[in-house]
């Protein structure tokens, strides 16, 4: 479903991603983990052709990811980094007009945004306000919520466990899992190691411009015999040297 | 805490000399500040040695005075509102009188003043008569100023206590007794130039003090119901303020030029040129829809990422554009006609601008996206160069007036805007990255 060739990405003279190779199949939950500013971000706005890649290529069902026409847009949902959400409208008009934007009917439309609001939201007053009074919770799964609601089969999640409350993490987790099928594709980009493990089939990390990691969970866990964080600080290293300099804490 | 605060801004303003242009730049401002100076005394001199007799010295300081005072508090609002700068933010462990303090040095500190003192000290050493009384006065004026427009900012940036008012209302009083009163202080000019500036500063500071959080800018928080693109409009301030100041400007100048030409029988700036300019709804569009994207990115990000057609987006920003446009119409059509009695040639500019605008807006938002970070900023809400060429274009068209074979220009003008959206829908596949790049670096 997605094939990355040598994928290549700088700003400037900086380079951010170096000759990636990916390929992720239907089916899957591909979580990538990495540090802050490793380019995880990048690497998700490049897949939904919002930045310029400078060199290798992304193909989506085959089709070069920046030669996607209206009908392929269709089947792609993401939450991406500042979440897209129109702040000057309320959550029932902001979804209201994502599904405009899909040319979904009216009927089902709002039949989706109903029970989307009931799953995720405890107040059904929420519904009505205006998403600037949204707290960054709410926003996240208000995102989320315009990223599913014309169930893609491709869904980009880029941080989507960040500023969410345990239990509403947990109502996600369960969701995505629900909503995983064989013909669909999840992405998930995420720092929550916790939320991760309870959803992923496949783990990349990224570091150092290349992914240096990419294969199952259970791999990475070596068949659940090391926890997840443990697995992943044995692969990036942190630095704990220095802290021992430290003498003043 | 000051002093270091002080070294740090001047040492980033010496880094900033790595750019040659700003090297260039500020050479040109001395040399600026050094010409006006000299021609200033100049002229000041000659004048006391009667060698003008058309004005007397006293009438050409009094006006450089009020120069300085004038385009130190206007320069708050034009070429946009520029709101208060706040050094260091409330939560930071220092008391308010330091950061005050800390607040009033750091806008001194900028280039304007500089140059601004320059000009005083050149006309000062220049000077034959009244040195020092200039010295003097141009100091205070400037200070006091600067300490008036914050004053302002007070009350239009941040939220006050009740209290705040009291010394709105003293100041006022003040104000009021000194302007009734000129001649007598004009006796005691040396005392008010000292004593006017120690004033305002005090004042500031009370009024520093009655602070109780900044006010919310960006958004308001109206829900109620209604039309969502009415909603878009309204409940962002970015756009909202900007389209109102617009608006209002136009109404302000067609009412004008309507009052003058009943009573004069003459249209403001001769009805020529500048003119055109507020008669066509090009304001609407440098002030927003030439960077429809920059004040609503996240409409652009949603259309690109669900449908990635540019003439679906194409259709929002004429939507969009709807409210604003017939608010456009309701302003001038009417006074436009009532005022030049020429429905033809009215209609004709009017409608052919409007098409012209909305078309080669659809480029512009895409070719050249500016990030809007506040209501006001200074370097402006839609990029130079849509400006200029949008300004020059409607300009043009107004000869159209002059002579009927200009009426060519008409289906010139249509066919640009065709060739202008075709452009923009058939550049955006290449060009989108650009509104990515300069909107979504945050």
């Amino acid at each position: 479903m997605i094939q990355i060739t040598d994928l290549t990405k700088k700003y400037g003279k900086n380079t951010i991603i170096e000759t990636i190779n990916l390929k992720i199949d239907s089916g899957q939950t591909y979580c990538l983990l990495g540090k802050n500013g490793v380019g995880k971000t990048t690497l998700i706005n490049l897949m939904l052709d919002l930045i310029e890649l400078d060199n290798g290529n992304i193909k989506l069902w085959g089709k070069e990811h920046n030669k996607l026409d209206c009908a392929d847009k269709k089947r792609i949902g993401a939450v991406v980094e500042n979440l897209a959400l129109i702040e000057e409208l309320s959550g029932f008009e902001f979804l209201l007009l994502v599904g405009k934007i899909y040319k979904m009917p009216v009927d089902i439309l709002k039949k989706r945004i109903a029970d989307l609001f009931q799953y995720f939201f405890e107040n059904e007053s929420d519904i009505k306000k205006n998403i600037s009074k949204y707290s960054t919770g709410m926003k996240k799964k208000l995102a989320f919520c315009a990223a599913v609601i014309h169930t893609p089969d491709i869904l980009i999640l880029d941080e989507p466990f960040s500023g969410l409350d345990p239990l509403v993490a947990n109502q996600m987790v369960m969701f995505i899992n629900k909503y995983q099928r064989a013909d669909r594709l999840i992405f998930i980009s995420s720092h929550d190691l916790t939320y991760v493990e309870k959803v992923a089939t496949q783990i990349g990390v990224l570091d150092n411009k290349n992914l240096i990691f990419n294969s199952t969970l259970l791999d990475f866990t070596q068949n659940g015999e090391r926890a997840l964080d443990s697995a992943l600080l044995k692969i990036l290293r942190p630095n704990t040297t220095e802290l021992g300099k430290i003498d003043w804490v | 805490m000051i002093g270091y605060y002080i070294i740090m801004r001047m040492k980033r303003f010496f880094l900033g000399f790595k750019s040659p242009w700003k090297i260039v730049l500020h050479l040109i401002f001395l040399f600026t500040a050094w010409a006006y100076g000299r021609l200033f005394a100049e002229l000041t001199n000659k004048a006391s040695n009667g060698v003008l007799d058309s004005v007397s010295p006293e009438f050409l300081i009094n006006f450089a005075l009020l120069f300085i005072a004038g385009i130190t508090i206007i320069r708050m609002i034009v070429p946009t509102y520029k709101p208060q700068k706040q050094v260091l933010p409330t939560y930071y462990p220092i008391s308010k009188w330091q950061r005050y303090c800390l607040s009033v040095v750091s806008d001194f500190q900028t280039s304007y003043f500089f140059y601004i003192a320059l000009f005083v000290v050149i006309s000062f050493w220049n000077l034959e008569y009244s040195k020092l009384t200039f010295l003097f006065t141009g100091f205070s004026i400037l200070l006091s100023a600067h300490l008036v427009r914050r004053m302002f900012h007070y009350y239009i940036d941040f939220k006050l206590n009740a209290f705040s008012y009291v010394y709105f209302a003293i100041t006022t009083l003040i104000f009021t007794v000194v302007v009734l009163n000129i001649d007598f202080f004009l006796h005691y000019l040396q005392y008010v130039s000292i004593l006017v500036p120690i004033l305002l500063f005090f004042v500031g500071y009370f009024l520093e003090c009655q602070v109780i959080e900044n006010k919310n800018v960006e958004l308001t928080t109206s829900s109620s119901k209604g039309n969502y693109l009415f909603k878009l409009l309204v409940n962002s301030n970015k756009a909202r303020l900007p389209l109102i100041v617009g608006l209002l400007v136009k109404l302000f100048i067609l009412v004008i030029d309507l009052v003058m030409f009943k009573s004069k029988g003459k249209h403001i700036f001769d009805g020529q040129l500048v003119y055109w300019m507020f008669a066509s709804p090009l304001i609407v569009f440098t002030y927003i829809f030439n960077n429809t994207w920059g004040f609503w990115k996240n409409i652009w990000l949603n259309y690109e990422l669900r449908s990635g057609k540019y003439s679906d987006m194409i259709n929002f920003n004429l939507r969009l554009l709807f409210i604003p446009l017939t608010i456009d119409v309701l302003i001038t059509l009417p006074i436009l006609l009532f005022s030049w009695h020429n429905y033809q040639f009215i209609l004709l500019f009017y409608f052919t601008s409007l098409v012209f605008l909305i078309c080669t807006s659809f480029v512009w938002s895409l070719l050249f996206p500016m990030a809007i970070k506040s209501t006001f900023q200074m370097k402006g809400s839609s990029s130079f160069v849509s400006s200029f060429v949008t300004m020059i274009a409607v300009i043009l068209l107004s000869v159209i007036k002059i002579y009927n074979w200009f009426y060519i220009l008409i289906p010139i003008y249509l066919i640009a805007s065709f060739v202008a959206y075709k452009l923009a829908i058939d550049l955006y596949k290449d060009k989108k990255y650009l509104i990515t790049n300069k909107l979504m670096k945050e």
